[in-house]
Protein backbone atom coordinates (compact mmCIF):
# COMPACT_ATOMS: atom_id res chain seq x y z
CA UNK A 1 0.00 0.00 0.00
CA UNK A 2 1.47 3.46 -1.25
CA UNK A 3 1.12 6.01 0.95
CA UNK A 4 2.42 9.74 0.44
CA UNK A 5 3.64 12.28 3.85
CA UNK A 6 2.79 15.95 3.30
CA UNK A 7 4.66 17.07 6.44
CA UNK A 8 7.25 20.23 7.37
CA UNK A 9 8.52 19.30 10.03
CA UNK A 10 11.14 17.04 10.50
CA UNK A 11 10.58 14.89 13.90
CA UNK A 12 6.54 15.19 13.10
CA UNK A 13 7.40 13.43 10.00
CA UNK A 14 10.00 10.54 10.97
CA UNK A 15 7.62 9.61 14.06
CA UNK A 16 4.23 9.32 11.72
CA UNK A 17 6.55 6.86 9.63
CA UNK A 18 7.56 5.21 12.78
CA UNK A 19 4.29 4.70 14.33
CA UNK A 20 2.56 3.61 10.49
CA UNK A 21 5.31 0.95 10.12
CA UNK A 22 4.50 -0.11 13.85
CA UNK A 23 1.04 -0.31 13.04
CA UNK A 24 1.56 -1.95 9.41
CA UNK A 25 4.70 -3.41 8.06
CA UNK A 26 3.20 -3.77 4.38
CA UNK A 27 2.39 0.19 4.33
CA UNK A 28 5.11 1.56 1.70
CA UNK A 29 6.52 5.33 2.23
CA UNK A 30 6.22 6.65 -1.00
CA UNK A 31 7.21 10.07 -0.66
CA UNK A 32 7.91 12.48 2.42
CA UNK A 33 6.94 16.44 1.25
CA UNK A 34 7.53 19.47 3.12
CA UNK A 35 5.40 21.80 0.92
CA UNK A 36 2.78 22.70 -1.82
CA UNK A 37 5.54 24.11 -3.85
CA UNK A 38 7.18 20.10 -3.63
CA UNK A 39 3.98 18.60 -3.50
CA UNK A 40 2.85 20.31 -6.61
CA UNK A 41 5.92 18.58 -8.55
CA UNK A 42 5.12 15.53 -6.71
CA UNK A 43 1.63 14.93 -8.36
CA UNK A 44 2.48 16.22 -11.77
CA UNK A 45 4.89 13.30 -12.09
CA UNK A 46 3.21 10.54 -10.03
CA UNK A 47 0.32 8.73 -9.47
CA UNK A 48 -1.84 8.67 -7.11
CA UNK A 49 -0.85 6.95 -3.96
CA UNK A 50 -3.66 5.04 -1.74
CA UNK A 51 -3.45 6.87 1.07
CA UNK A 52 -2.21 10.39 2.25
CA UNK A 53 -1.74 11.83 5.28
CA UNK A 54 -1.45 15.58 5.57
CA UNK A 55 -0.64 17.87 7.63
CA UNK A 56 -2.77 21.34 7.31
CA UNK A 57 0.09 24.31 8.15
CA UNK A 58 2.98 24.18 5.57
CA UNK A 59 5.95 26.26 5.39
CA UNK A 60 4.72 27.88 1.92
CA UNK A 61 1.14 27.90 3.05
CA UNK A 62 -1.97 25.79 3.65
CA UNK A 63 -1.86 21.83 2.07
CA UNK A 64 -5.84 22.45 0.84
CA UNK A 65 -4.33 24.62 -2.33
CA UNK A 66 -2.89 21.06 -3.32
CA UNK A 67 -5.95 19.66 -3.53
CA UNK A 68 -7.21 22.57 -4.91
CA UNK A 69 -4.86 22.50 -8.21
CA UNK A 70 -5.10 18.46 -7.92
CA UNK A 71 -8.26 16.49 -7.87
CA UNK A 72 -6.63 14.06 -6.01
CA UNK A 73 -7.94 10.42 -6.22
CA UNK A 74 -6.63 9.20 -3.12
CA UNK A 75 -7.82 9.20 0.82
CA UNK A 76 -6.63 11.71 3.18
CA UNK A 77 -5.69 11.01 6.55
CA UNK A 78 -5.18 15.79 7.26
CA UNK A 79 -2.98 15.51 10.53
CA UNK A 80 -3.68 18.99 12.89
CA UNK A 81 -2.13 20.43 16.00
CA UNK A 82 -4.79 22.89 16.67
CA UNK A 83 -7.12 24.34 13.50
CA UNK A 84 -10.72 24.42 15.38
CA UNK A 85 -11.72 25.84 11.74
CA UNK A 86 -10.57 22.68 10.42
CA UNK A 87 -12.17 20.37 12.76
CA UNK A 88 -15.02 21.59 12.72
CA UNK A 89 -15.53 21.18 8.65
CA UNK A 90 -13.63 17.68 9.11
CA UNK A 91 -16.36 16.62 11.53
CA UNK A 92 -18.75 17.55 9.15
CA UNK A 93 -17.94 16.37 6.35
CA UNK A 94 -16.53 12.91 7.75
CA UNK A 95 -12.96 13.42 7.25
CA UNK A 96 -10.51 11.79 9.06
CA UNK A 97 -8.04 13.82 11.14
CA UNK A 98 -5.60 12.96 13.91
CA UNK A 99 -4.71 15.43 16.35
CA UNK A 100 -0.92 16.26 17.09
CA UNK A 101 0.72 14.55 19.14
CA UNK A 102 -0.66 11.59 17.74
CA UNK A 103 -1.51 8.77 19.42
CA UNK A 104 -0.95 5.55 18.21
CA UNK A 105 -4.25 3.95 19.35
CA UNK A 106 -6.01 6.61 16.93
CA UNK A 107 -3.75 6.05 14.21
CA UNK A 108 -4.24 2.29 13.85
CA UNK A 109 -8.38 3.39 14.01
CA UNK A 110 -7.82 5.31 11.43
CA UNK A 111 -5.60 3.13 9.16
CA UNK A 112 -8.43 0.86 10.32
CA UNK A 113 -11.43 2.70 8.84
CA UNK A 114 -9.70 3.49 5.87
CA UNK A 115 -8.99 -0.65 5.39
CA UNK A 116 -12.92 -0.77 5.58
CA UNK A 117 -13.70 2.18 3.49
CA UNK A 118 -11.61 1.11 0.68
CA UNK A 119 -13.98 -1.84 -0.18
CA UNK A 120 -16.31 -0.02 -1.05
CA UNK A 121 -14.91 3.65 -1.62
CA UNK A 122 -13.93 4.34 -5.82
CA UNK A 123 -10.73 6.74 -5.94
CA UNK A 124 -13.60 9.45 -7.92
CA UNK A 125 -15.65 9.10 -4.55
CA UNK A 126 -12.60 10.23 -2.79
CA UNK A 127 -12.01 13.28 -4.69
CA UNK A 128 -15.40 14.56 -4.30
CA UNK A 129 -14.91 14.67 -0.73
CA UNK A 130 -12.10 16.71 -0.47
CA UNK A 131 -13.91 19.13 -3.04
CA UNK A 132 -16.85 19.12 -0.72
CA UNK A 133 -14.47 19.67 2.18
CA UNK A 134 -12.81 22.58 0.10
CA UNK A 135 -16.24 24.14 -0.57
CA UNK A 136 -17.07 24.06 3.07
CA UNK A 137 -13.59 25.83 3.74
CA UNK A 138 -14.11 29.25 1.23
CA UNK A 139 -11.43 30.85 3.29
CA UNK A 140 -9.03 28.62 3.99
CA UNK A 141 -8.26 26.25 0.70
CA UNK A 142 -9.17 29.47 -2.11
CA UNK A 143 -11.29 32.24 -2.47
CA UNK A 144 -14.44 31.35 -4.72
CA UNK A 145 -14.74 27.94 -6.68
CA UNK A 146 -13.14 28.33 -9.84
CA UNK A 147 -13.88 24.33 -10.58
CA UNK A 148 -16.07 21.77 -10.50
CA UNK A 149 -15.92 18.09 -10.59
CA UNK A 150 -18.53 16.22 -12.75
CA UNK A 151 -18.80 12.26 -11.94
CA UNK A 152 -19.85 10.36 -15.01
CA UNK A 153 -19.55 6.57 -15.11
CA UNK A 154 -17.14 6.45 -12.46
CA UNK A 155 -15.16 9.02 -14.01
CA UNK A 156 -14.50 12.66 -12.60
CA UNK A 157 -14.86 15.65 -15.14
CA UNK A 158 -13.24 18.58 -14.18
CA UNK A 159 -15.00 21.94 -15.34
CA UNK A 160 -13.21 25.20 -15.46
CA UNK A 161 -14.87 28.45 -14.88
CA UNK A 162 -14.21 29.36 -18.33
CA UNK A 163 -15.94 26.56 -19.56
CA UNK A 164 -19.59 27.55 -17.77
CA UNK A 165 -22.25 29.86 -19.63
CA UNK A 166 -24.64 29.36 -16.44
CA UNK A 167 -26.68 27.66 -13.79
CA UNK A 168 -29.93 27.00 -14.08
CA UNK A 169 -32.76 25.35 -11.78
CA UNK A 170 -36.27 23.83 -12.76
CA UNK A 171 -37.71 20.93 -10.84
CA UNK A 172 -35.31 21.16 -7.38
CA UNK A 173 -32.35 20.23 -9.73
CA UNK A 174 -29.80 22.86 -10.84
CA UNK A 175 -28.26 22.25 -14.02
CA UNK A 176 -24.61 23.55 -15.46
CA UNK A 177 -24.82 24.45 -18.53
CA UNK A 178 -21.59 24.41 -20.80
CA UNK A 179 -20.64 27.31 -23.30
CA UNK A 180 -20.69 24.26 -26.28
CA UNK A 181 -24.16 23.48 -25.17
CA UNK A 182 -23.35 20.10 -22.67
CA UNK A 183 -25.36 19.88 -19.61
CA UNK A 184 -24.47 18.91 -15.90
CA UNK A 185 -26.46 17.64 -12.89
CA UNK A 186 -24.78 19.24 -10.15
CA UNK A 187 -25.22 18.88 -6.45
CA UNK A 188 -25.91 22.71 -5.11
CA UNK A 189 -28.57 24.95 -4.89
CA UNK A 190 -28.26 27.91 -6.71
CA UNK A 191 -27.61 29.96 -3.07
CA UNK A 192 -25.03 27.93 -2.51
CA UNK A 193 -23.49 28.49 -5.95
CA UNK A 194 -24.37 32.31 -5.41
CA UNK A 195 -21.28 32.38 -2.53
CA UNK A 196 -18.92 30.00 -3.94
CA UNK A 197 -19.02 31.55 -7.43
CA UNK A 198 -16.45 34.65 -7.92
CA UNK A 199 -19.02 37.76 -7.92
CA UNK A 200 -17.18 39.26 -10.88
CA UNK A 201 -17.49 36.72 -13.27
CA UNK A 202 -20.90 35.65 -12.37
CA UNK A 203 -24.18 37.17 -11.53
CA UNK A 204 -27.45 35.96 -10.11
CA UNK A 205 -30.19 37.34 -12.74
CA UNK A 206 -33.51 35.39 -10.97
CA UNK A 207 -34.29 32.64 -8.65
CA UNK A 208 -33.80 30.25 -11.63
CA UNK A 209 -30.81 31.45 -13.18
CA UNK A 210 -26.61 32.22 -12.14
CA UNK A 211 -25.28 33.47 -15.77
CA UNK A 212 -21.56 33.60 -16.64
CA UNK A 213 -20.57 37.39 -18.26
CA UNK A 214 -20.09 35.79 -21.59
CA UNK A 215 -23.29 33.97 -21.67
CA UNK A 216 -24.99 37.42 -22.16
CA UNK A 217 -26.16 37.63 -26.15
CA UNK A 218 -28.55 40.27 -25.97
CA UNK A 219 -30.19 42.67 -23.33
CA UNK A 220 -33.92 43.98 -24.18
CA UNK A 221 -36.12 46.62 -22.19
CA UNK A 222 -38.80 44.86 -20.73
CA UNK A 223 -42.15 46.68 -19.61
CA UNK A 224 -42.17 47.59 -15.49
CA UNK A 225 -38.15 48.47 -15.90
CA UNK A 226 -37.62 44.92 -16.03
CA UNK A 227 -35.30 43.18 -18.61
CA UNK A 228 -35.24 40.63 -20.76
CA UNK A 229 -32.02 39.05 -21.99
CA UNK A 230 -31.36 35.99 -24.12
CA UNK A 231 -28.47 33.71 -23.84
CA UNK A 232 -26.15 31.80 -25.36
CA UNK A 233 -26.85 29.07 -25.38
CA UNK A 234 -30.55 29.63 -25.99
CA UNK A 235 -32.85 28.99 -23.01
CA UNK A 236 -36.12 27.34 -23.44
CA UNK A 237 -37.84 30.05 -20.85
CA UNK A 238 -37.84 33.31 -21.20
CA UNK A 239 -34.89 35.23 -18.75
CA UNK A 240 -36.14 38.52 -16.77
CA UNK A 241 -34.25 40.37 -14.58
CA UNK A 242 -36.19 42.09 -12.15
CA UNK A 243 -36.67 45.77 -11.76
CA UNK A 244 -34.50 46.20 -8.45
CA UNK A 245 -31.71 43.59 -10.23
CA UNK A 246 -31.83 45.61 -13.32
CA UNK A 247 -29.49 48.60 -12.03
CA UNK A 248 -27.03 46.21 -10.17
CA UNK A 249 -26.95 43.84 -13.65
CA UNK A 250 -25.38 46.60 -15.22
CA UNK A 251 -23.21 47.82 -13.10
CA UNK A 252 -22.07 44.10 -13.18
CA UNK A 253 -21.89 44.42 -17.27
CA UNK A 254 -19.78 47.44 -17.45
CA UNK A 255 -17.20 46.00 -14.49
CA UNK B 1 -29.66 25.96 31.47
CA UNK B 2 -32.09 25.67 33.94
CA UNK B 3 -34.44 28.53 34.62
CA UNK B 4 -35.30 29.68 37.68
CA UNK B 5 -38.59 29.41 39.13
CA UNK B 6 -38.61 32.29 41.00
CA UNK B 7 -41.47 34.62 42.37
CA UNK B 8 -43.30 37.17 40.53
CA UNK B 9 -42.01 40.27 41.04
CA UNK B 10 -43.97 43.67 39.71
CA UNK B 11 -43.04 46.72 40.76
CA UNK B 12 -46.18 48.48 39.87
CA UNK B 13 -47.13 50.92 43.30
CA UNK B 14 -46.63 54.33 41.39
CA UNK B 15 -48.54 53.16 38.41
CA UNK B 16 -51.19 51.75 40.54
CA UNK B 17 -51.72 54.66 42.79
CA UNK B 18 -52.42 56.79 40.24
CA UNK B 19 -53.69 54.71 37.53
CA UNK B 20 -56.54 53.36 39.47
CA UNK B 21 -58.19 56.67 40.16
CA UNK B 22 -56.77 58.36 36.58
CA UNK B 23 -58.57 55.65 34.50
CA UNK B 24 -62.14 56.15 37.12
CA UNK B 25 -61.63 59.45 35.94
CA UNK B 26 -61.38 58.36 32.28
CA UNK B 27 -64.28 56.06 32.04
CA UNK B 28 -66.55 58.43 34.02
CA UNK B 29 -65.36 61.33 31.63
CA UNK B 30 -66.62 58.54 28.66
CA UNK B 31 -69.62 57.14 29.88
CA UNK B 32 -71.14 60.20 31.72
CA UNK B 33 -69.70 62.96 29.48
CA UNK B 34 -72.41 65.01 29.99
CA UNK B 35 -72.57 64.84 33.75
CA UNK B 36 -69.11 65.61 34.48
CA UNK B 37 -69.42 68.51 31.97
CA UNK B 38 -72.65 69.93 33.95
CA UNK B 39 -71.21 68.74 37.70
CA UNK B 40 -74.14 66.59 38.19
CA UNK B 41 -75.11 65.56 41.66
CA UNK B 42 -74.93 61.69 40.31
CA UNK B 43 -71.29 62.13 39.20
CA UNK B 44 -69.92 61.39 42.52
CA UNK B 45 -72.05 58.00 42.57
CA UNK B 46 -70.97 56.96 39.56
CA UNK B 47 -67.40 58.12 39.92
CA UNK B 48 -67.46 55.86 43.23
CA UNK B 49 -68.70 53.33 40.37
CA UNK B 50 -66.33 54.07 38.04
CA UNK B 51 -63.79 53.56 41.07
CA UNK B 52 -64.81 50.17 42.24
CA UNK B 53 -64.79 48.65 39.07
CA UNK B 54 -61.76 49.90 38.29
CA UNK B 55 -59.86 48.87 41.58
CA UNK B 56 -61.72 45.64 41.83
CA UNK B 57 -60.27 44.40 38.49
CA UNK B 58 -57.31 46.34 38.44
CA UNK B 59 -55.96 44.49 41.72
CA UNK B 60 -57.99 40.80 40.56
CA UNK B 61 -56.46 41.16 37.43
CA UNK B 62 -53.21 42.12 38.61
CA UNK B 63 -53.13 38.91 40.79
CA UNK B 64 -54.36 36.35 38.13
CA UNK B 65 -51.08 37.66 36.55
CA UNK B 66 -48.96 37.30 38.97
CA UNK B 67 -50.35 33.90 39.83
CA UNK B 68 -50.27 32.67 36.61
CA UNK B 69 -46.66 34.08 35.94
CA UNK B 70 -45.57 32.01 39.36
CA UNK B 71 -47.71 28.36 38.19
CA UNK B 72 -46.05 28.95 34.31
CA UNK B 73 -43.09 30.50 35.24
CA UNK B 74 -40.99 28.69 31.60
CA UNK B 75 -41.24 30.61 28.50
CA UNK B 76 -42.19 27.38 26.84
CA UNK B 77 -45.02 27.64 29.08
CA UNK B 78 -46.55 30.93 27.73
CA UNK B 79 -49.25 29.99 25.15
CA UNK B 80 -50.25 27.55 28.58
CA UNK B 81 -50.09 30.36 30.33
CA UNK B 82 -51.60 33.15 28.27
CA UNK B 83 -54.96 30.95 26.96
CA UNK B 84 -55.54 29.99 31.39
CA UNK B 85 -54.87 33.54 32.47
CA UNK B 86 -56.91 35.11 29.77
CA UNK B 87 -60.06 32.78 30.65
CA UNK B 88 -59.31 33.59 34.69
CA UNK B 89 -59.50 36.94 33.65
CA UNK B 90 -62.45 37.36 31.67
CA UNK B 91 -64.81 35.25 34.42
CA UNK B 92 -63.62 37.39 36.98
CA UNK B 93 -64.33 40.23 34.97
CA UNK B 94 -67.71 39.34 34.01
CA UNK B 95 -67.79 38.36 37.78
CA UNK B 96 -67.12 41.28 39.46
CA UNK B 97 -68.87 43.88 36.57
CA UNK B 98 -72.18 42.59 37.16
CA UNK B 99 -71.50 42.32 40.65
CA UNK B 100 -70.68 46.30 40.68
CA UNK B 101 -73.62 46.66 38.35
CA UNK B 102 -75.93 45.08 39.71
CA UNK B 103 -75.93 44.68 43.06
CA UNK B 104 -73.86 48.32 43.77
CA UNK B 105 -75.59 50.16 41.61
CA UNK B 106 -78.89 49.30 42.05
CA UNK B 107 -79.64 48.05 45.55
CA UNK B 108 -77.15 49.88 47.49
CA UNK B 109 -76.62 53.33 45.73
CA UNK B 110 -80.35 53.14 43.99
CA UNK B 111 -78.77 54.53 40.92
CA UNK B 112 -81.97 54.16 39.04
CA UNK B 113 -81.40 54.12 35.12
CA UNK B 114 -81.84 51.20 32.93
CA UNK B 115 -78.60 49.75 32.32
CA UNK B 116 -78.43 46.63 28.98
CA UNK B 117 -77.28 43.69 30.03
CA UNK B 118 -74.29 42.84 30.90
CA UNK B 119 -73.04 47.13 30.44
CA UNK B 120 -70.75 47.33 32.71
CA UNK B 121 -68.48 43.85 31.53
CA UNK B 122 -68.45 45.58 27.90
CA UNK B 123 -67.54 48.80 29.19
CA UNK B 124 -64.91 47.09 31.73
CA UNK B 125 -63.54 44.86 29.06
CA UNK B 126 -61.15 47.05 26.66
CA UNK B 127 -59.32 48.86 29.69
CA UNK B 128 -59.17 45.55 31.31
CA UNK B 129 -57.59 44.10 27.98
CA UNK B 130 -55.11 47.45 27.92
CA UNK B 131 -54.14 47.37 31.20
CA UNK B 132 -53.46 43.18 31.01
CA UNK B 133 -51.51 44.12 28.16
CA UNK B 134 -49.48 46.59 29.48
CA UNK B 135 -48.33 44.22 32.55
CA UNK B 136 -47.79 41.34 29.91
CA UNK B 137 -44.95 43.70 27.48
CA UNK B 138 -43.33 45.12 30.53
CA UNK B 139 -42.83 41.79 32.48
CA UNK B 140 -41.89 40.23 29.06
CA UNK B 141 -39.53 43.60 28.31
CA UNK B 142 -38.01 43.24 32.26
CA UNK B 143 -37.15 39.48 31.75
CA UNK B 144 -35.84 39.77 28.28
CA UNK B 145 -33.42 42.56 30.21
CA UNK B 146 -32.56 40.09 32.78
CA UNK B 147 -32.01 37.76 29.97
CA UNK B 148 -29.26 39.80 28.11
CA UNK B 149 -27.49 40.48 31.94
CA UNK B 150 -27.33 37.06 32.84
CA UNK B 151 -25.66 36.48 29.58
CA UNK B 152 -23.44 38.78 29.71
CA UNK B 153 -22.37 37.95 33.53
CA UNK B 154 -22.19 34.19 32.21
CA UNK B 155 -19.76 35.32 29.45
CA UNK B 156 -17.88 37.58 31.81
CA UNK B 157 -17.48 34.82 34.41
CA UNK B 158 -16.13 32.45 31.21
CA UNK B 159 -13.77 34.86 30.83
CA UNK B 160 -12.21 34.90 34.31
CA UNK B 161 -12.55 31.15 34.79
CA UNK B 162 -10.04 31.16 31.31
CA UNK B 163 -7.61 34.09 32.18
CA UNK B 164 -7.53 32.23 35.63
CA UNK B 165 -6.33 28.65 33.99
CA UNK B 166 -4.58 30.19 30.67
CA UNK B 167 -2.56 32.97 32.67
CA UNK B 168 0.15 31.47 30.71
CA UNK B 169 -1.22 30.82 27.41
CA UNK B 170 0.98 29.84 24.41
CA UNK B 171 -0.11 29.93 21.27
CA UNK B 172 -1.99 26.57 21.18
CA UNK B 173 -0.49 25.43 17.50
CA UNK B 174 3.16 25.91 19.32
CA UNK B 175 2.20 23.97 22.34
CA UNK B 176 0.53 21.11 20.12
CA UNK B 177 3.67 20.81 17.63
CA UNK B 178 6.23 21.49 20.36
CA UNK B 179 5.09 18.10 22.14
CA UNK B 180 4.18 16.33 18.39
CA UNK B 181 7.64 17.44 18.50
CA UNK B 182 8.88 15.95 21.57
CA UNK B 183 6.56 12.83 21.36
CA UNK B 184 9.59 12.10 18.50
CA UNK B 185 12.40 12.68 20.60
CA UNK B 186 10.97 10.74 23.26
CA UNK B 187 10.60 7.87 21.00
CA UNK B 188 10.45 4.42 22.86
CA UNK B 189 9.66 5.55 26.34
CA UNK B 190 5.90 4.75 26.73
CA UNK B 191 5.54 6.03 29.82
CA UNK B 192 6.69 9.06 28.66
CA UNK B 193 4.61 9.32 25.74
CA UNK B 194 1.64 8.14 27.59
CA UNK B 195 2.51 11.53 29.90
CA UNK B 196 2.60 13.60 26.99
CA UNK B 197 -0.77 11.99 25.20
CA UNK B 198 -2.47 12.78 28.82
CA UNK B 199 -0.86 16.60 28.62
CA UNK B 200 -1.88 17.27 25.21
CA UNK B 201 -5.42 15.97 26.44
CA UNK B 202 -5.48 18.37 29.42
CA UNK B 203 -4.41 21.16 27.46
CA UNK B 204 -6.79 20.78 24.36
CA UNK B 205 -9.79 20.01 26.91
CA UNK B 206 -9.18 23.63 28.36
CA UNK B 207 -8.85 25.59 25.13
CA UNK B 208 -12.14 23.68 23.45
CA UNK B 209 -13.88 24.22 26.96
CA UNK B 210 -13.49 27.57 27.12
CA UNK B 211 -16.35 28.27 24.69
CA UNK B 212 -19.16 26.34 26.62
CA UNK B 213 -20.92 27.35 29.28
CA UNK B 214 -22.26 23.63 30.27
CA UNK B 215 -20.17 19.82 29.30
CA UNK B 216 -21.58 16.74 30.35
CA UNK B 217 -20.38 15.53 33.22
CA UNK B 218 -18.83 12.47 31.05
CA UNK B 219 -16.30 14.87 29.30
CA UNK B 220 -15.61 16.94 32.35
CA UNK B 221 -14.79 12.92 33.77
CA UNK B 222 -12.69 12.21 30.91
CA UNK B 223 -10.83 14.88 31.46
CA UNK B 224 -10.40 14.87 35.07
CA UNK B 225 -9.32 11.17 34.99
CA UNK B 226 -6.48 12.53 32.21
CA UNK B 227 -5.39 15.41 34.97
CA UNK B 228 -5.70 12.95 37.74
CA UNK B 229 -3.06 10.91 35.91
CA UNK B 230 -0.08 14.01 35.28
CA UNK B 231 -0.75 14.47 39.27
CA UNK B 232 -0.65 10.79 40.27
CA UNK B 233 2.71 10.52 38.43
CA UNK B 234 3.70 13.12 40.74
CA UNK B 235 2.32 12.25 44.08
CA UNK B 236 1.66 8.25 43.10
CA UNK B 237 -0.02 6.50 45.91
CA UNK B 238 -0.02 9.45 48.37
CA UNK B 239 -2.95 11.34 45.95
CA UNK B 240 -5.72 8.93 45.92
CA UNK B 241 -8.81 9.46 43.78
CA UNK B 242 -12.55 7.72 44.06
CA UNK B 243 -14.90 8.21 42.10
CA UNK B 244 -18.55 7.23 42.90
CA UNK B 245 -20.96 8.43 39.82
CA UNK B 246 -23.92 6.57 38.53
CA UNK B 247 -23.70 5.78 34.75
CA UNK B 248 -26.91 7.61 34.81
CA UNK B 249 -25.18 11.27 35.79
CA UNK B 250 -22.88 11.31 33.35
CA UNK B 251 -25.01 12.40 30.97
CA UNK B 252 -26.01 15.73 32.91
CA UNK B 253 -24.31 19.07 32.46
CA UNK B 254 -22.10 20.89 34.39
CA UNK B 255 -20.26 24.13 34.20
CA UNK B 256 -16.36 22.95 32.39
CA UNK B 257 -13.45 22.49 34.36
CA UNK B 258 -15.67 23.05 38.15
CA UNK B 259 -14.46 19.69 39.29
CA UNK B 260 -11.03 19.95 37.65
CA UNK B 261 -10.33 23.38 39.56
CA UNK B 262 -11.63 21.92 43.37
CA UNK B 263 -9.49 19.07 42.52
CA UNK B 264 -6.60 21.44 41.59
CA UNK B 265 -7.62 23.58 45.12
CA UNK B 266 -7.57 20.16 47.22
CA UNK B 267 -3.51 19.24 46.17
CA UNK B 268 -2.46 23.03 46.11
CA UNK B 269 -3.71 23.56 49.75
CA UNK B 270 -3.37 20.40 51.41
CA UNK B 271 -0.34 18.09 52.50
CA UNK B 272 0.31 14.87 50.10
CA UNK B 273 2.87 13.03 51.19
CA UNK B 274 3.19 8.81 52.00
CA UNK B 275 2.33 9.55 56.14
CA UNK B 276 -0.48 11.80 55.10
CA UNK B 277 -2.06 10.64 51.68
CA UNK B 278 -4.70 13.25 50.03
CA UNK B 279 -7.89 11.55 49.52
CA UNK B 280 -10.18 13.24 47.09
CA UNK B 281 -13.90 11.54 47.09
CA UNK B 282 -15.88 12.52 44.03
CA UNK B 283 -19.50 11.08 44.36
CA UNK B 284 -22.67 11.55 42.50
CA UNK B 285 -25.10 12.22 45.80
CA UNK B 286 -28.91 12.73 46.50
CA UNK B 287 -30.77 15.76 44.99
CA UNK B 288 -28.86 15.84 41.91
CA UNK B 289 -25.28 17.34 43.48
CA UNK B 290 -21.95 16.19 42.85
CA UNK B 291 -19.35 16.13 45.74
CA UNK B 292 -15.65 16.40 45.79
CA UNK B 293 -14.53 15.98 48.95
CA UNK B 294 -11.21 15.80 50.50
CA UNK B 295 -9.28 15.06 54.05
CA UNK B 296 -8.25 18.76 55.42
CA UNK B 297 -4.21 18.95 56.11
CA UNK B 298 -3.73 21.94 55.33
CA UNK B 299 0.18 23.21 54.32
CA UNK B 300 1.61 26.60 54.82
CA UNK B 301 1.78 28.40 51.47
CA UNK B 302 2.99 31.87 50.67
CA UNK B 303 0.85 33.29 49.46
CA UNK B 304 -2.55 33.41 50.97
CA UNK B 305 -5.53 31.44 49.27
CA UNK B 306 -7.27 34.20 47.47
CA UNK B 307 -10.47 31.70 46.63
CA UNK B 308 -10.90 32.73 43.61
CA UNK B 309 -11.51 29.65 41.83
CA UNK B 310 -13.90 28.60 44.73
CA UNK B 311 -15.85 32.10 44.51
CA UNK B 312 -15.95 31.70 40.43
CA UNK B 313 -17.33 28.19 40.54
CA UNK B 314 -19.96 29.98 42.80
CA UNK B 315 -20.22 32.62 40.39
CA UNK B 316 -20.70 30.59 37.04
CA UNK B 317 -23.13 28.48 39.09
CA UNK B 318 -25.40 31.86 40.59
CA UNK B 319 -26.19 32.27 36.60
CA UNK B 320 -26.79 29.02 35.32
CA UNK B 321 -29.08 27.69 38.23
CA UNK B 322 -31.31 28.90 41.42
CA UNK B 323 -29.30 25.64 43.23
CA UNK B 324 -27.15 26.89 45.42
CA UNK B 325 -23.24 25.68 45.31
CA UNK B 326 -22.72 24.17 49.14
CA UNK B 327 -19.12 24.07 50.67
CA UNK B 328 -18.95 21.99 53.93
CA UNK B 329 -16.14 23.32 56.03
CA UNK B 330 -15.43 20.37 59.00
CA UNK B 331 -12.23 20.36 60.67
CA UNK B 332 -11.52 16.79 59.17
CA UNK B 333 -12.81 17.41 55.98
CA UNK B 334 -13.41 19.82 53.29
CA UNK B 335 -16.73 18.81 50.73
CA UNK B 336 -18.17 20.84 48.06
CA UNK B 337 -21.15 20.44 46.77
CA UNK B 338 -22.13 21.58 43.31
CA UNK B 339 -25.42 21.03 41.18
CA UNK B 340 -25.71 19.02 37.96
CA UNK B 341 -27.82 20.32 35.63
CA UNK B 342 -30.79 18.45 33.25
CA UNK B 343 -29.67 19.95 30.06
Amino acid sequence: MKTLIIEDEYPAAERLQKLIRGVDETIEIVGVLESIEAAGKWFSTNRAPDLIFSDIQLSDGLSFQIFETFSVKAPIIFTTSYDEYAIKAFKVKSIDYLLKPIKLQELEAALGKFREMRVHASPVDYALKIESLLDALPTAGRKYKTRFLIKQNDQLLPISQDEIAYFITANEMVCLVRKDGKQHLVDYTLDELDKLLDPRLFFRLNRQLIAAMPAIHKIHSHFNGKLKLELKPETTQEVLVSREKAHPFKEWMEG
Amino acid sequence: MENPKSIVRINDRKARLFGIPAVSLLITGMVHFDELRLLDTGLFKNLLLAFANTFLLWEGNRLIFIYARHHFPQYHQTSQRIVIQSVVSLVYTLLVSTIVDYWLCQHLLHVGQEVSLLFGFRTALIPTAIITLIYESVYFFESWKANVKRTEALARENVQSQLEVLKNQLDPHFLFNSMNTLAALIDENTDAQAYLERLSDVYRYVLVSRDKTTVSLEEEMAFLNAYIYLNKIRFRENLQVETHIAAAAYRQQIAPLSVQMLVENAIKHNVVSKDKPLIIKISHEEENYLSVENNVQEKTLFEKSTKVGLQNIINRYGLLTERQVEIIHDPAFFRVRIPLLQN
